[in-house]
């Protein structure tokens, strides 16, 4: 029979050779060292707050004129008393709410 | 090092039943357990030379010893590979007769995978004792195990039947047929190939279209995986398994195989060897090699060799010679993987909505889809065993256009 006189680590060689994918060692290469995958998809000069594309604000993020702080402030003002109108007075927190 | 081993240990040979196909004869389950320092020298000589291991706690029955001992082996493991270092996994194969709270509690802290072997409502044809008693006892939060169903000649045409009973639990299941060996090398229990054939092809195709599956039917699955060319080890059976298996009996003998390996293949004892390389230049498993190699070439010219790599060491040597081929493992594979790998090639041919299979089949193609070199190779491989000229030319033609044929 072949292979009768052989030494083991001949054998164990044979036998790596017989089936070689059984012996591939699949390692993790990791990410090629020069990509991208790190880097912001909008990257460029910016303080943390990305850039606001509505008319109302300016480049800082907050309003662009008075007029629009006014409205802001008015909004507020109106919605609150809306609330203190549909609750009668926060539920009575305002103990003498008129209306 | 080497960057991994698979560690079946034997801690004991005793057994608390008394199971008809166990490869293991009454005589050898005698009481009588693995020394604390035998325990020591294995994990030590393992971590030496591995990068990493996986423990397969087997026996004999492996939970007949004091919880005690598995405290103390892993203990021994972080000594020896380093605490949440993730070298090294354990899993415990169990009758499941002894499977309590405390234990799971424990393998759920130490994530130590539970395998039970057990086959459902036909657990008395092959076992003795309660397991579904001991198995209800547990919470639904200690219910995690998986579950290995050794197919005999009764349950062979009821491998359908026993995949729903354990998908409906949701517990992963494997199958395997009792091999001619130790209790069961004369006692009836072994099936028959043809029978046994039909009942895993009918499990499959069960399987394959039950798009509600929760469970990887397995060998079935790694078939699949196997076939599309997935970088994934089969089934020990087929993964030319000789240098990346040992197992430690008792007395720190290692074999190189947990399947009924003779004392001829005996690779030396952990207590004994200075490095785990000596048993693999011991005269023992020169002797398996050299086998495992004569039969090989024989199979060489076999169109399904690259996907069985010559099957089982052991299944051959107790079917008709290690040096042979041609038993009814090496015929239940031919077929068995002919049909999964046919059934497989047909949804790539057609173009079958993937939908209608089952998650763990639909996401292997869909992975393979994408990568389409693998996909390419094993078509060709297809065609040449089958003749069907459409094999896998649409997807080489819209996936690799630049590609050879």
């Amino acid at each position: 029979m072949a292979h009768e006189t052989d030494s083991v680590d001949k054998l164990t060689s044979l036998y790596q050779s017989q089936s070689p994918a059984a012996f591939i060692a699949f390692s993790m290469e990791g990410l090629p060292k020069d990509n991208e995958h790190a880097e912001r998809f909008d990257k460029g000069d910016h303080g943390g707050s990305s850039k606001c594309d509505y008319p109302c604000c300016n480049d800082r993020g907050v309003c662009n004129s008075w007029g629009w702080h006014a409205l802001i402030i008015g909004g507020v003002v109106c919605c609150c008393a809306c609330c203190c109108y549909v609750t009668n007075g926060f539920n009575g927190v305002w103990t003498y709410w008129p209306f | 090092m080497n960057p991994y081993i698979s560690v079946v240990v034997k801690p004991t040979l005793f057994c608390n039943t008394g199971c008809k196909h166990c490869y293991h004869t009454p005589e050898e389950r005698v009481e009588g357990r693995m020394s604390a320092a035998t325990l020591e020298n294995l994990t030590r000589l393992v971590s030496e030379e591995y990068e990493a291991a996986w423990f397969i706690w087997h026996g004999g029955e492996p939970l007949t010893l004091p919880m005690q001992f598995y405290k103390d082996a892993m203990e021994l493991q972080e000594r020896y590979f380093g605490k949440n270092t993730y070298r090294c996994g354990n899993t415990i194969q169990t009758n499941g007769l002894l499977l309590n709270r405390r234990l799971m509690a424990y393998c759920r802290e130490k994530q130590i995978n539970i395998g039970v072997s057990y086959e459902g409502p036909y657990n008395s044809v092959l076992r003795e004792g309660d397991v579904e008693g001991a198995l209800s006892k547990l919470s639904a939060k200690d219910n995690r195990y998986s579950v290995s169903a050794t197919i005999s000649r009764e349950t062979a045409p009821k491998q359908a039947e026993l995949y729903r009973y354990f998908r409906d639990k949701g517990t992963n299941v494997s199958f395997s047929p009792v091999i001619p060996a130790g209790c069961a090398r004369c006692n009836g229990t072994v099936p028959d190939p043809e029978e046994y054939i039909r009942g895993s092809i009918e499990a499959f195709d069960e399987w394959l279209h039950d798009r509600d599956s929760k469970v990887p039917l397995v060998p079935h699955y790694l078939y699949v995986l196997n076939y599309l060319g997935d970088p994934t080890p089969s089934d020990c059976a087929h993964t030319s398994c000789l240098t990346k298996w040992i197992c430690v009996n008792p007395d720190g003998t290692i074999y190189p195989c947990a399947k009924a390996c003779p004392e001829e293949f005996a690779m030396g004892n952990v207590n004994e060897i200075g490095h785990l390389s000596d048993a693999f230049r011991s005269e023992g498993f020169r002797r398996i090699l050299l086998g495992s190699v004569q039969r090989r070439e024989k199979c060489a010219s076999c169109p399904v060799y690259k996907f069985c790599n010559g099957g089982c060491s052991m299944d051959a040597y107790h079917e008709c010679g290690l040096e042979n081929n041609g038993g009814d493992s090496c015929r239940i594979f031919k077929e068995v993987f002919g049909h999964v790998s046919a059934e497989i090639q047909k949804v790539l041919d057609e173009k079958q909505d993937l939908d209608a299979l089952n998650p763990f089949v639909k996401d292997a193609i869909l992975g393979k889809l994408v990568n389409p070199r693998t996909v390419t190779l094993r078509c060709r491989w297809r065609r040449s065993l089958s003749s069907r000229p459409s094999a896998g030319a649409g997807i080489r033609r819209r996936s690799s256009p630049g590609r050879a044929p």
